[in-house]
């Protein structure tokens, strides 16, 4: 049997356990209106924002749980108790502690008990109106799931000496545990701070009397837990901050001696207890100890002396500068700071015999670290990526001595050739993985975006590179990366092969790659991977080993995934039409859109997007994986990804306000109606003429009984029907000025910027997307005239209508894109242009359609057959070789 | 019954919370059972019901998705595979209740009761509350 674990846990967004291995749990007390003026005056008024400012300033410094005080007269004290929890319950960084719900008043309690989620604590009960109302208020509080603080204090007052504070805590203990059955780790006593060295007789023993009474507690009373209010002990000291510090941390260095769990603190105002001047911390232990007789007036001459004496600002974030130089060069590639790296490494070139050895001596001991690091899951890409800007500037820096030398270039660990291929603009993966090869000593052969098969090849065997790393993120490229894998095989170079990008896939890769080369040829799902695979490649022990073992996984993920498609069956496409979605057109009624044709907006303010931005697939973007807000203290990489999304927000905030991009868009609204699977649009000044034909793919997997197969046509009302429908297209595009300002960091060897600029446009461009299509909702078209809803909705798209996009999976024919570029004129009027795979230029756009029919809903096309793609190369009027090519990922 | 998403690889439920901190925050009802269903698949649940398993005294379940759902949003993971995966959890003691959540059919509820017919129920480690 193993002993019974009662241990006081709490919880907020994440636990708390009070064990004897746990150490003193701090309980914040800003957030308090008795206690702390300024929280008052932003209660009273109204200044919430800044009053959660001030919760997470605590919990930044170290507290362990918030106290939560709202007991003032000239406040209503209930509803700023659950407005301000509510409010702190959705900031992660301040929800992840428990929180204590403080009040004298029972109905401000309840209130804030019924908000909270986790497991919280009552700040207090007592027996000083009787045992009935104690009781009554303990039932609840264990209802509710809390723990609670009971203070010494009973129907004749508070308890003032040793004895009066054994009985009151012992009978509570009692009634809580005999009669409730309240769990007794649940308790927490307050035996009552009080102050010392106030001059009166009777305050000697406070202190002491505390201390006993908590001993006491903790023998006698088992499970349960000691707390209190520090800083009322020091109160005949106000205005001294240097005695109170003291006092406070020689109280609590003593009070945890004798058992005392937690307590409430303002971390600012604690010294450490080493640090305080001997000749004080003597005379404030004589007062607290009640040592000596005349120790209260020893301390007051004490405190007398040193008063006005200010403190001074500590600058521990300097201390590294005086450290030696190694040390400071290590410092600075690892926290990625880049003030005094040119500074640092002059005087390490002067020490050097030749500034190779700089580079190759202590760069590389430094970035050893990080890469140590960073394989150790203690770094993160952000930061490895902030590390490789201060090694660019050091580098840069010595680049002219060592060329003046004329001695050769650094030995690197291997040559790797990295684009991305034909067709694809985007770069954002790319760059970060280049970044961190580069990082690890490889040289790094960057072709840029949109580089033709031909150029990859020749410049591989010019350069006579290592390895190949190919990046797309539209499925077009997946082609691209089979072919340029074909022509290796065909010219005989057997460099491996690296895949990665966000449509890439292992399984694409095993499947469609692997099987045309006879080089090794490897998917690399993320940057922190990429140094493993590339030094497994190189290295002359575990080559062969490593590249056998890969192809063998292929083979059998491979042979898995045919057996496996094998199994599913389609039907012809003549029975998927039969099962299309069906809508019941009699009883729909289409909203006549406002504005019918199309329409540009040139210039739309940034500021307005910002609201709209989604920002979990920009954590994403940098390989730290979460939702967002959560990830900002989720206990991985919370840490790093608050600091990135600080980052991200200055840039934004400069974006934005020097105009760094400029936002457009084309939309359009236009009479349509349906023709089988193709989705006939009308020129709104004359209905008889067809402006353009859009073609939608049906899904052909033999589907459940009743479970229709979707092709976005079903969403619109037939032509056969009465019903006049109407559609929508659109382009926005936050890409222009990316490359500008990309290019000038760049230049200063800023990749973490330069990433941080193209992340950020994506950001925006999506963000414009979904600003857009609300503007279409309640306004152009207006048939959601009286939407409200919040950014966390829209991003859930709980909306009525959608806005697939072409190239996603409802329809996946990027083909598409030309029809929505001819039908809105898109380059002429926004000069968003579309490369020979139909990527758009610039990266940061978005295009599709609008749906608005209530059932409109997203799915994915899945795999279509033969006679679906012949029917398709009819309509579309392309070779069916054509048609092959561009459908290929959903062929069978 | 209580039974918590934990939505992705981050480790936390909707509304922002770790396993213990969600299991602290219920444990005050005398609960039948606590656990995990649906948003992953068996072998991606498993870490956070060890941690659940090791830290509740009461039973606990888990309901998972027949794997994660492909890039068409469809589950692949077949009768057996959910079944094997089911094993590794009552072999390890792990889970009193199981079942399956979306993707899973009668054929995968079928073969995962008869993987649990042959398991003995776990016996919690831990006493909480007498």
């Amino acid at each position: 049997m193993h002993k019974p674990i009662r241990f006081l846990t709490l919880s907020g967004q994440e636990s708390l356990l009070v064990s004897p291995q746990t150490n003193f749990v701090n309980i914040g007390e800003r957030t308090n209106v008795t206690g702390s003026r300024k929280f008052l005056r932003l209660i009273e008024t109204g200044d919430y924002e800044s009053a959660v400012e001030i919760a997470l300033e605590q919990v930044e410094g170290g507290a362990q749980i918030i106290d939560v005080n709202m007991d003032e007269g000239m406040i209503d004290g209930k509803a700023a108790m659950v407005k301000f929890l509510n409010l702190i319950g959705a900031e992660p960084d301040i929800a992840r502690v428990p929180v204590m719900i403080d009040s004298s008043k029972w109905e401000i309690i309840e209130a804030g008990l019924k908000v909270v989620q986790g497991k919280s604590v009552v700040n207090s009960i007592s027996l000083k109106e009787g045992e009935s109302i104690f009781i009554e208020q303990a039932r609840k509080v264990k209802l509710y799931g809390a723990a609670v603080t009971v203070m010494a204090f009973d129907e004749e007052g508070q308890a003032d000496n040793l004895e009066r504070r054994i009985q009151i805590c012992e009978r509570s203990y009692r009634i809580l545990v005999d009669q409730v059955n309240f769990p007794p780790e649940d308790i927490i006593f307050d035996p009552n701070i009080f102050p010392v060295a106030t001059g009166m007789e009777e305050h000697k023993t406070n202190a002491l009397d505390f201390f006993l009474a908590t001993k006491w507690i903790r023998e006698n009373l088992p499970y349960a837990n000691v707390s209190g209010g520090v800083s009322n002990v020091s109160f005949s000291f106000r205005g001294n901050n240097t005695v109170r510090e003291a006092m406070h941390s020689a109280f609590l260095y003593h009070a945890i001696q004798y058992g005392m769990t937690m307590g409430i603190v303002n971390p600012t105002l604690l010294e450490v207890y080493d640090q305080i001047p001997k000749s004080l911390v003597e005379k404030v232990e004589d007062v607290l100890l009640n040592r000596k007789e005349d120790a209260t007036e020893a301390l007051l001459n004490y405190a007398e002396r040193i008063k006005g004496d200010k403190k001074q600002t500590k600058e521990e974030e300097k201390a590294w500068r005086s450290e030696d130089l190694q040390s400071r060069i290590t410092h600075a590639l690892v926290r990625g700071i880049d003030r005094y790296i040119v500074e640092d490494v002059e005087e390490a070139r002067a020490a050097a015999d030749r500034p190779l050895h700089v580079i190759e001596n202590n760069l590389m001991q430094g970035m050893n670290v990080v890469g140590d690091l960073f394989g150790s899951g203690k770094m993160f890409l952000p930061q490895v990526v902030k590390s490789a800007r201060v090694m660019k500037k050091a580098v840069a820096y010595l680049q002219p001595f060592i060329e003046a030398e004329k001695s050769g270039v650094v030995e690197s660990s291997g040559k790797i050739l990295m684009a991305t291929v034909k067709g694809d603009v985007h770069d954002i993966g790319k760059n970060i993985v280049s970044v961190v090869l580069a990082c690890n000593n490889f040289e790094i052969v960057d072709l840029g975006v949109m580089v033709p098969p031909e150029v990859i090849l020749q410049k591989a065997q010019e350069e006579n590179v290592d390895i190949i790393g190919l990046s797309g993120l539209i499925t077009p490229s997946l082609d691209e990366m089979v072919y340029i894998a074909k022509e290796m095989n065909r010219i005989g170079l057997k460099t491996p092969l690296l895949i990665g990008g966000a449509t890439t896939s292992k399984a694409h890769t095993a499947v469609k790659i692997a099987p045309e080369g006879n080089a090794p040829i490897i998917h690399v799902n993320d940057a922190s991977r990429a140094v493993t695979v590339v030094n497994n490649l190189l290295s002359e022990d575990k080559n062969k080993i490593y590249t056998s073992e890969i192809a063998a996984e292929y083979r059998s993920f491979r042979e898995k995934f045919l057996d496996r498609t094998s199994n599913k069956k389609y039907v012809d496409i003549k029975t998927a039409r039969k099962r299309k979605y069906n809508i019941d057109w009699e009883g729909y009624k289409p909203v006549v859109p406002d504005l019918l044709g199309c329409k540009t907006i040139e210039d739309q303010d940034l500021e307005t997007l910002v609201p709209y931005i989604d920002w979990s697939p920009f954590f994403r973007s940098w390989d730290l994986h979460g939702k967002y807000p959560n990830i900002l203290n989720d206990e991985i990489v919370g840490k790093e990804a608050t600091s990135l999304f600080i980052d991200a927000q200055n840039m934004l905030r400069k974006i934005v306000d020097e105009k760094w991009l400029t936002a457009k868009a084309r939309f359009g609204l236009f009479p349509a109606n349906t023709e089988d699977d193709d989705i006939l649009i009308f020129d709104p000044n004359d209905l008889q003429k067809e402006s353009c034909r859009l073609i939608t793919l049906r899904q052909q997997l033999q589907k459940r009984t009743g479970q229709p197969n979707l092709a976005l046509a079903d969403f619109i009302a037939p032509l056969s029907n009465a019903v006049k429908d109407y559609m929508g297209t659109f382009c926005v595009t936050t890409g222009f000025g990316v490359e500008d300002v990309a290019t000038r960091f760049e230049k200063e060897n800023d990749d973490y910027n330069s990433i941080m600029v193209k992340a950020l446009a994506d950001r925006l461009a999506e963000a414009f997307a979904e600003y857009l299509h609300r503007e279409i909702r309640t306004n152009y078209w207006g048939y959601a005239p009286k939407e409200s809803l919040s950014n966390e909705e829209l991003i859930r798209e709980t909306y009525k209508g959608i806005r697939p996009a072409p190239g996603y999976p409802a329809c996946p024919d990027h083909l598409e894109k030309q029809t929505l570029w001819d039908l809105m004129e898109v380059e002429k009027h926004i000069g968003v242009s579309l490369t020979e795979s139909y990527a758009m230029w610039p990266a940061a756009s978005v295009s599709g359609y609008y749906f608005a029919h209530p059932e409109a809903k997203y799915f994915g096309l899945g795999k279509i057959k033969e006679d679906q793609l012949l029917d398709y190369s009819k309509r579309r009027k392309i070779p069916m070789e054509d048609a092959k090519k561009w459908l290929s990922p959903n062929l069978i | 019954m209580v039974s918590g998403t934990i939505t992705d690889k981050s480790g936390r439920t909707l509304s922002g919370q770790t396993v213990e901190a969600f299991a602290i925050s219920v444990s005050h009802i005398p609960l039948l059972s606590i656990g995990f269903n649906c948003a992953l698949g068996a072998s991606q649940l498993q870490p956070y019901i060890k941690r659940l398993s090791k830290r509740t005294a009461f039973n606990t379940s888990v309901h998972p998705n027949a794997g994660l759902p492909n890039a068409f949003g469809e589950y692949d993971q077949s009768p057996q595979e959910i079944a094997a995966l089911i094993d590794q959890f009552l072999d390890q003691n792990l889970v009193n209740i199981v079942g399956g959540c979306c993707g899973t059919t009668p054929d995968h509820i079928r073969l995962i009761a008869q993987a649990a017919a042959k398991a003995k129920p776990r016996i919690s480690q831990i006493k909480t509350h007498a």
